[in-house]
Formats: C-alpha cells, sequence, structure tokens
C-alpha cells in the first residue's frame, strides 16, 4: 500500500540522524531520560530482530526441505528448533511442563556445550596438521617466520617455558610487544572509523538502514 | 496559410481576370493601384485595370460596391436591393441580399471593434504568456514561420511553367526589392479607398497593435508609415509583401485573409471570404450569428458545419480567450469551393507567434518526433484537471512539476552480428563473475588422510591419558604471577562479605572449556569472600552458561547452597543496551518475584540504582570486541580512579582476546582494573590462591597438548623442508 509512496527513505534517514543527534547531545546536556527512552526502544527492537532472525532462519530451512537440498540437515536444524524452542517455552509453567523433566538448561549443557568444545578441537587438530603443512604449501621466509613464532608462544606458555624464562620472555615481547601494539593500532582505528561513520551517518552519507 | 498559386491553372481564373489578362499581359501589375484617386492617376493606372472598372461597372453590385459611399452606386445598389426584397424574403445567397450583408457586415465589424478594444485591454492585462510573443526568440520563429509561407509564394518562381503567361509575367515576390514603393503608392491614395478596406485595416491594427506593440516601439520608422500606409502585420518581420499584388490584396493576405486557389472573379466570392475569415470557428460570432431571423442560411448552414467540426474534432486549437479571436482568423486560407459544395474545413493552424509561446515539453515532443507538422504532435490530450479529454491545451500538470524519476528511455540499437557476439560475450563474463562457483570436492590423497588420522588420534589419546590417569608431569606455576593477575587477586581481595558483584558471562558454549578454567579462581575467591553474586549476560546462552558454571560439583560451596544469586538473565541490544543497563538497571531488566513485588527492592538487589553500586564488575568474555564494548559503555560509569575509588572493572579473557584487553590495562587510571587470561593466568590464579580446581586439573593435560602440538608441527615442517629439498635437488639433477 505504501510501495508508492516512497517515504522509507527520507522518513528512516530523518529518524537516525534524529536519533545519533539527540544521543551525542544526551552525553553533553543533562537528557539521561531521552537517551535512557531511546535505549529502550533499541532493546527492544534488538530482541524483535532476533526473533525475526529465527523465523527467518525456519523458513531458509523450510524452503530448502521442500526444494530437497540438503534436507537431513535441514531437517534436524528444524527438529532440535521446534524442541528447544517448545521445551524453553513451556519450562515457564509447571502445570505445563515438569519440572523433572530435562529442560533449556539441560540441552545446553549436555548438548550445545559437548557439541560446540568437540568443534574447537577439531579446529586444534586441523590447525596443528596445517600448522605442519604450512611450508609445503607456501614456501616462503613469512611462513618460516610464522611457524617459528608459533612454536615459540606455545613453548613459553608450557611449564617448561615459564619455569626457563623463556615464557615470560615471549610473553612480554610478542604478547604485550608485537600483539598489543597491533591491537592498539586496531583500537584507534577503530576508534577513528566509529567517529568517521557516526558523521557519515548523522551526515546521512551513510544509510547502513537501507534509506 | 500558403496561397496556391502554383496550383492556378488558366481554366480556373475568373472572368474578372481573365479580363485583365487580355486587355494586358504585360502590365506590370506591381506598380499599379486598383483605386486610383482622381484622373491623373489614370495615368499611371494599367489598362487592363481600366477595364477591370469598366467591366465591373456594367456588373451587378459587389460586395465593394456596396460599401463605396458613392452616390451613383448607392443608387443602382438601392435598387437591386429593392428588386431582390421584393423578389422573395428566403433569398439564398446572401450576394443578392444586400441589406442582410450590411446587416452582418455591421455586426461583425462592431463586434470585431469591441474585441479590438479588449484585445487592447486583454494585451495590458496580459497575465505573461502572452508577453512571450515579444521575446526575440519567437520573433526569430515569427519571422522564420513568415519566411516558410512567403517561401511557398516564391516558390511559384518554380513552377512558372503551370502559371499562365500573364501571372509568370509578374515580378518577383521578393520583399526587399518592391516593398517600399508599393506601399508609399496606396498611401497616396487613401482617402480614395474604400470603407470596406478601412474597415479590414482598422482590424489588422487592432489585432496586431496588442500582439506586436514592442515590435512596433522598437521601429518607429514602422511607426511613421503605419499611419500611412495600409497597415500590415507585423507579426512577420520582415515585412511581409506579396510581389505584384495590389495593396489591397497584400493586405487581404498579410491578415491572413489569403487568397484562395484561384483567384476568384466574382464579388460575391470575395464577400463570402471575408465574411467566412471572420466567421471562421469563431465563436463568439456563431453565437451572435445564432438568431436564424439575422443570419443568412448559407452563412447558417456555415455555422453549423463549424459547430459539428468542432464537436467532431476535438483536437481544433482553440486560441486562450486573451487573444483576439481575428488573430486566429488571420491564419486561416481555405475557402470553400466555389462550386457551392462545402468541403471539410481544414483544421487550424497555430500562428507562429503562438507557437513560440508553446510549452517547451510540446516543442520538445514536437522536435523529437522528428516533424513539426505531425498532427500527433498536435493532439495531446489533457490527462489530469477540468481539461481532461481535450487537446493541445496548455497542460495544468506541467513537467517540471511532475514527482518522481522520469521513465528511462530504452535506446533502440540495431546491432550487427558481430556486436551481438561481442555483448553475449561481455554479458557472459560478467555473469560469471557474479556467480560462485561451486564447491569442489578435492580429494586429499591417502597419505594425507592418514597423516590427519595419525595427528588426531596422538593428540587425543595423549590429553585424554594425562586427564584420566591425572598425570602430574608438571608443578603449578607459583613464580613470575602476572601484574595483571596480581591486580585482580587484590581487587577481589578488598571486597567484604555481603558487597555484591556483578559478573558478566559473555563467552560461546564453545569456549566454555577455557573460560571456565580461567574464571573458576576468580569466583571461587569472589565466593570465599562471601559477596553477593549477580548474574548478567548479553549473550543469548550466557545466562545459561551461568548456570551450568555455578552448578559445577568443584563450585558448589555451603556459601551457594545457603545464599541463592541473582541471574538477571539475557539483556538484548548489543553495546547499546550495556549503555542503558549501566545508567539505570531496574529499568533495563526489570525483576519481579513469584508475588509480584519488586526484585531490585529485595535482598540483594536493594539500595542498587547504577553499576557503580556493585563494589566489582567481572566480565568473563572470549570476544575481543565485548570486553572493548564494556570498557567503552560502562567503565565510564564505574568512574574507577588511580586512588582505588569507584567500581573496579575486572576481566576473565581468553588468551586470545587478552592483546587487545592489555592496552587498557595499561592505561592510566585503568580501564580495566585487572584481567586474568587463558588457562595459564588461571593456573597463576589458583595457585596464588591455595586452591587447585579446574585449571590444575587442566594444567599437566594442557601442557602436555602443547609440547605435543609443538613436536608435530615442528616434525612436519622439517619433514616438507626436507621433501621440498629433494624434490628440488631431484629436479636440478634432472
Amino acid at each position: 500500500m505504501f510501495r508508492n509512496l516512497k517515504f522509507r527513505a527520507p522518513v528512516a534517514t530523518i529518524i537516525a540522524i534524529a536519533s545519533g543527534i539527540i544521543m551525542l547531545f544526551t552525553y553533553i546536556f543533562p537528557l539521561g531520560g531521552l537517551r535512557a527512552f531511546i535505549l529502550d526502544i533499541v532493546v527492544i527492537g534488538a530482541a524483535a530482530a532476533l526473533l525475526i532472525g529465527v523465523a527467518n532462519l525456519t523458513g531458509v530451512h523450510l524452503d530448502k526441505l521442500r526444494k530437497g537440498e540438503k534436507p537431513v540437515n535441514s531437517a534436524a536444524l528444524l527438529i532440535a528448533l521446534g524442541i528447544t524452542f517448545v521445551v524453553t517455552l513451556l519450562q515457564g509453567y509447571t502445570n505445563l511442563y515438569p519440572a523433572s523433566l530435562p529442560g533449556s538448561q539441560w540441552i545446553l549443557t549436555n548438548i550445545q556445550m559437548p557439541v560446540e568444545s568437540t568443534l574447537m578441537g577439531i579446529l586444534a587438530i586441523t590447525l596443528t596438521y596445517a600448522a605442519a603443512r604450512l611450508i609445503t604449501q607456501r614456501p616462503n621466509i613469512f611462513s618460516v617466520l610464522f611457524v617459528l613464532t608459533l612454536l615459540v608462544t606455545l613453548i613459553g606458555n608450557t611449564q617448561f617455558g615459564l619455569e626457563t624464562g623463556l615464557g615470560q620472555t615471549v610473553r612480554n615481547f610478542v604478547s604485550h610487544g608485537l600483539a598489543s601494539a597491533g591491537a592498539r593500532g586496531i583500537l584507534i582505528g577503530v576508534a577513528l572509523g566509529t567517529i568517521a561513520t557516526g558523521l557519515r551517518v548523522l551526515m546521512g552519507i551513510d544509510r547502513p538502514y537501507g534509506g | 496559410m500558403s496561397s496556391d498559386f502554383n496550383q492556378d491553372s488558366e481554366n480556373d481564373i475568373p472572368d474578372w481576370l481573365r479580363g485583365m489578362e487580355d486587355g494586358n499581359d504585360d502590365a506590370e501589375f506591381g506598380s499599379g493601384d486598383l483605386f486610383p484617386s482622381d484622373s491623373s492617376d489614370q495615368e499611371d493606372v494599367p489598362e487592363w485595370l481600366a477595364g477591370i472598372r469598366s467591366t465591373e461597372s456594367n456588373d451587378e453590385p459587389t460586395f465593394m460596391d456596396e460599401e463605396v459611399p458613392d452616390k451613383d452606386t448607392d443608387e443602382w445598389l438601392e435598387s437591386i436591393r429593392d428588386k431582390h426584397q421584393a423578389e422573395t424574403e428566403n433569398l439564398k445567397k446572401p450576394r443578392t441580399d444586400a441589406d442582410d450583408n450590411d446587416d452582418y457586415l455591421e455586426k461583425i465589424r462592431k463586434l470585431k471593434e469591441t474585441e479590438d478594444s479588449e484585445g487592447d485591454d486583454d494585451d495590458e492585462e496580459d497575465p505573461g504568456w502572452g508577453s512571450v510573443g515579444s521575446d526575440e526568440e519567437p520573433q526569430d520563429e515569427i519571422a522564420a514561420a513568415w519566411a516558410s509561407n512567403t517561401g511557398e509564394l516564391d516558390s511559384t518562381d518554380d513552377d512558372e511553367e503551370d502559371l499562365p503567361d500573364w501571372l509568370s509575367g509578374l515580378p518577383s515576390l521578393d520583399p526587399v526589392k518592391d516593398s517600399p514603393v508599393r506601399r508609399q503608392e496606396p498611401a497616396e491614395n487613401e482617402d480614395e479607398n474604400d470603407e470596406w478596406l478601412q474597415t479590414i485595416r482598422q482590424q489588422n491594427r487592432g489585432a496586431d497593435e496588442g500582439l506586436s506593440g514592442e515590435k512596433e516601439e522598437e521601429t518607429p520608422a514602422e511607426e511613421e508609415d503605419d499611419s500611412e500606409l495600409p497597415h500590415v502585420s507585423p507579426l512577420s518581420d520582415p515585412p511581409p509583401d506579396t510581389g505584384s499584388l495590389p495593396t489591397w490584396l497584400e493586405n487581404l493576405q498579410t491578415a491572413g485573409l489569403v487568397l484562395p486557389e484561384d483567384l476568384r472573379d466574382e464579388d460575391e466570392e470575395i464577400d463570402e471570404g471575408f465574411v467566412e475569415s471572420f466567421d471562421y470557428r469563431d465563436e463568439d460570432v456563431s453565437s451572435l450569428l445564432s438568431e436564424a431571423d439575422d443570419l443568412p442560411d448559407w452563412i447558417g448552414e456555415d455555422v453549423e458545419e463549424s459547430e459539428e467540426e468542432e464537436e467532431e474534432e476535438p483536437d481544433i486549437q482553440r486560441l486562450p480567450p486573451s487573444i483576439p479571436q481575428e488573430t486566429e482568423s488571420f491564419t486561416e486560407s481555405e475557402f470553400e469551393e466555389d462550386d457551392g459544395e462545402d468541403v471539410e474545413i481544414e483544421k487550424a493552424e497555430l500562428p507562429t507567434w503562438l507557437q513560440a509561446m508553446r510549452p517547451v515539453e510540446a516543442v520538445t515532443s514536437a522536435a523529437d518526433l522528428g516533424d513539426e507538422d505531425d498532427e500527433t504532435t498536435h493532439r495531446e490530450q489533457e490527462k489530469v484537471g477540468p481539461l481532461s479529454g481535450l487537446s493541445d491545451v496548455l497542460p495544468a500538470e506541467p513537467h517540471v512539476v511532475h514527482f518522481g524519476s522520469q521513465a528511462t528511455p530504452t535506446p533502440s540499437f540495431t546491432l550487427s552480428d558481430v556486436q551481438k557476439r561481442y555483448s553475449k560475450l561481455l554479458l557472459s563474463m560478467v555473469e560469471g563473475e557474479t556467480k560462485s562457483p561451486p564447491a569442489e570436492k578435492r580429494s586429499v590423497a591417502l597419505p594425507q588422510q592418514i597423516l590427519r588420522w595419525v595427528i588426531a588420534v596422538v593428540l587425543v589419546l595423549v590429553v585424554v591419558f594425562v586427564l584420566w590417569f591425572r598425570v602430574d608431569l608438571f608443578g603449578m606455576p607459583a613464580a613470575g604471577i602476572p601484574p595483571e593477575n596480581a591486580a585482580v587477586i587484590n581487587t577481589v581481595n578488598t571486597l567484604t562479605p555481603g558487597q555484591r558483584v556483578l559478573v558478566a558471562f559473555e563467552y560461546q558454549p564453545a569456549l566454555s572449556g577455557e573460560m571456565e578454567s580461567v574464571s573458576a579462581a576468580i569466583i571461587n575467591h569472589l565466593l570465599s569472600k562471601q559477596v553477593e553474586l549477580v548474574l548478567f549476560s548479553s549473550q543469548p546462552t550466557g545466562p545459561g552458561l551461568a548456570e551450568a558454571f555455578l552448578q559445577q560439583e568443584y563450585l558448589v560451596s555451603d556459601y551457594l547452597r545457603n545464599h541463592q544469586y541473582v541471574n538477571l538473565g539475557y539483556l538484548s541490544g548489543g553495546s547499546a543496551a550495556l549503555l542503558n543497563f549501566a545508567n539505570d538497571p531496574r529499568r533495563a531488566m526489570p525483576l519481579q518475584d513469584a508475588s509480584g513485588a519488586n526484585r531490585w527492592d529485595q535482598a540483594p538487589l536493594s539500595g542498587i540504582s547504577t553499576l557503580k553500586d556493585f563494589a566489582m564488575v567481572l566480565v568473563i568474555t572470549d570476544d575481543p570486541d565485548m570486553a572493548r564494548s564494556w570498557v567503552e559503555q560502562v567503565q565510564p560509569i564505574l568512574d574507577p580512579s588511580s586512588d582505588g575509588g569507584g567500581t573496579p572493572l575486572v576481566m576473565a579473557v581468553s588468551a586470545q582476546a587478552e592483546p587487545l584487553v592489555y592496552p587498557y590495562y595499561l592505561t592510566s587510571p585503568r580501564q580495566v582494573t585487572g584481567y586474568v587470561s587463558g588457562l595459564s593466568g588461571g593456573a597463576f590464579y589458583e595457585s596464588q590462591n591455595g586452591v587447585r580446581i579446574v585449571a590444575n586439573q587442566y594444567w599437566n593435560a594442557y601442557n602436555v597438548g602443547l609440547l605435543l602440538t609443538v613436536l608435530i608441527i615442528a616434525l612436519g615442517v622439517v619433514f616438507n623442508l626436507a621433501r621440498q629439498t629433494f624434490v628440488n635437488t631431484g629436479r636440478e639433477k634432472a
């Protein structure tokens, strides 16, 4: 109905710019109540976006199931999603869902955490194998330097490294020296990028909301 | 508007012109005057013109004769009138009813005079669009239009062979050569001009003064001549000249009363054309002549036919009401045929000065079509407003006020085969860039697969063996505790029993093993201090992870059994939600117990209005960005100071997030009071506190696994380097 009116872009831009300016002023002027009001809207909107994301994920896998694109995986996801959603929804009502039955906490502790931890274990093995074959794939000085740094850092985090002083040296030079220097550069870049992005959004140049 | 002299033929020449031709073929038509003033001028009159007069004197009265205030003429004209009135009252042809002619002609004159005066008023009150015609550019267009019209007249030179001999002998229609002399001659004989000619001149002046007054002001010389000479339509510049035509005929043509194809031989035809020129599509005149008693039958028929044509052809161009009506009639050149049959009246053409005032889009559309004379350009119908359905009206909604983007014109190309082939090639290249190539199944060689499985089995078996059998190969780290860990320990040691500590669980289940080993010592330390724990998370899985963490057997103590901690749950919104929660946690996360009472008013949350009211804030996270969000959004509200005031912000982070958190620890005052990173940090913390829980259990397996990993990587690098060297050596040898 409102497709032809084309007010989406100007209205969204106006809301974004006004909200940004108001939030900026709340740091200068005593407008804490107004800032809290806007942040409440943000929180509610984020929660709604989460539900929309779940609905979108469900729709995508229903579509895959209908098209026959890896239907087993989509079916497993949809079944797990449905069970978890129903269990989490009903466990608050003791008359509908007995407390003796496993709830969402059981699902998290006994299914989700072991599965994801196992994936991290597989990742550790894969990275080990990749590091061992790194020289074969890319035989250059940077690969050798990377592998040497990796080996020294790993050894420095062991008890052997801590007792021999290698760990402290590596920690001071690599973690707190090179890595922190790089991290500070990243933080400064992020800060400048945030300022620039904020100004562009306030001026309406960037419209990441699709206006 | 062109008079088709070139179509003239000898057969169509009227009798009075035949007399001219017979009498004097070689006479200089252009140098004479039809109405010499006195006998002295008779010498200048060509003989053929004299023949005309003698012939006309014997004929029945004509329209011109009716208007001449000559006594002799009035007498014989009166006799004819009486004769015709006596014969019949329903005389069909108005040429025999002189009284009627006088009546309606008189009405027309009055009407024109009235319109002239109105036209002058309208010109004074011209809203502006009419003034466009006075611009230079429209003047140029008018001149060009006139030039085109006169060009058609000039084109008769090319068709001289088709013309009769007497007409072919006429001088050229070049306005430069003949116009000045020819215009002054009738001025000398102006007193002898007939009244009807004066009427026409007045009409021409009335029409032209309002339209080209500015132009006349710019040319005072012409204005002087205008007072003396028969008025030449100022619509054209240079002044139109019909060449060898007599002045009165020139005025007619200039004013738009263009002669028909053949010069008419009878006076009634001229009369008829004169009336028609004023009556043609003239609504006011039609309404004036609508009374049947006052209107001759033949005019009545014309009026009815004109109305029918207007109804049948809604695209007939109409002038705005502010334009004098006779200006439209000036553009007409079509008369009815002599045979009495009513031919279809052709549609009016916009005068050039009015064409110059057309909207820009009308000209543009006409130019786009490539033919201004195309009827489609004049048949654009109005689609909105009260004029909807009418054609050729000023648009109610000009294009400039139309909203929205105009439709992109689609160019039409004629592509050759080569161009088509190239376009297809380009299209395939572009489509190839957008398509993601399907993931190809890489076949891994059997030795590599075996190597993968060997690495995995060795690592798993060794780590599991150490964990399962609690092999103590390495002792706990005792010396060399990092200062950031020591800062956390000191901060927790400052807490007193009953103080409230906010613990944020901001990590994913995948890294729960590492994060539990890092934070277990801190939580255990906090519980030993008997503080009140308030759990919070901005991750959806955070509250569940917190519950799972606190339910671990190594943390279950008498304190947790006797004191219920508070889990605030999940707060959506990311960093913005963190800011809101830091400013007003009661508003951000309202809590109610089973009875509906506000949990924030109950212990241990009573008295808390901001995060600054907590004794310490502990953030357990594996994400550097999440750690940064807490530092940026929450830490300023905690207001820690270098002297230990405010609420300290402590972190338990994974080893991968340490480099990004460390800069916040180095600031002064510290944005992060202290942090514990990685399993080694947890091990340091446990050993410092003298407890052996999670980190201590994993410490041996962790060390064994790291050393084994280093060994595998080192062996792999050496093997591959040797293999690469061997291959290169073999190639060199080969």
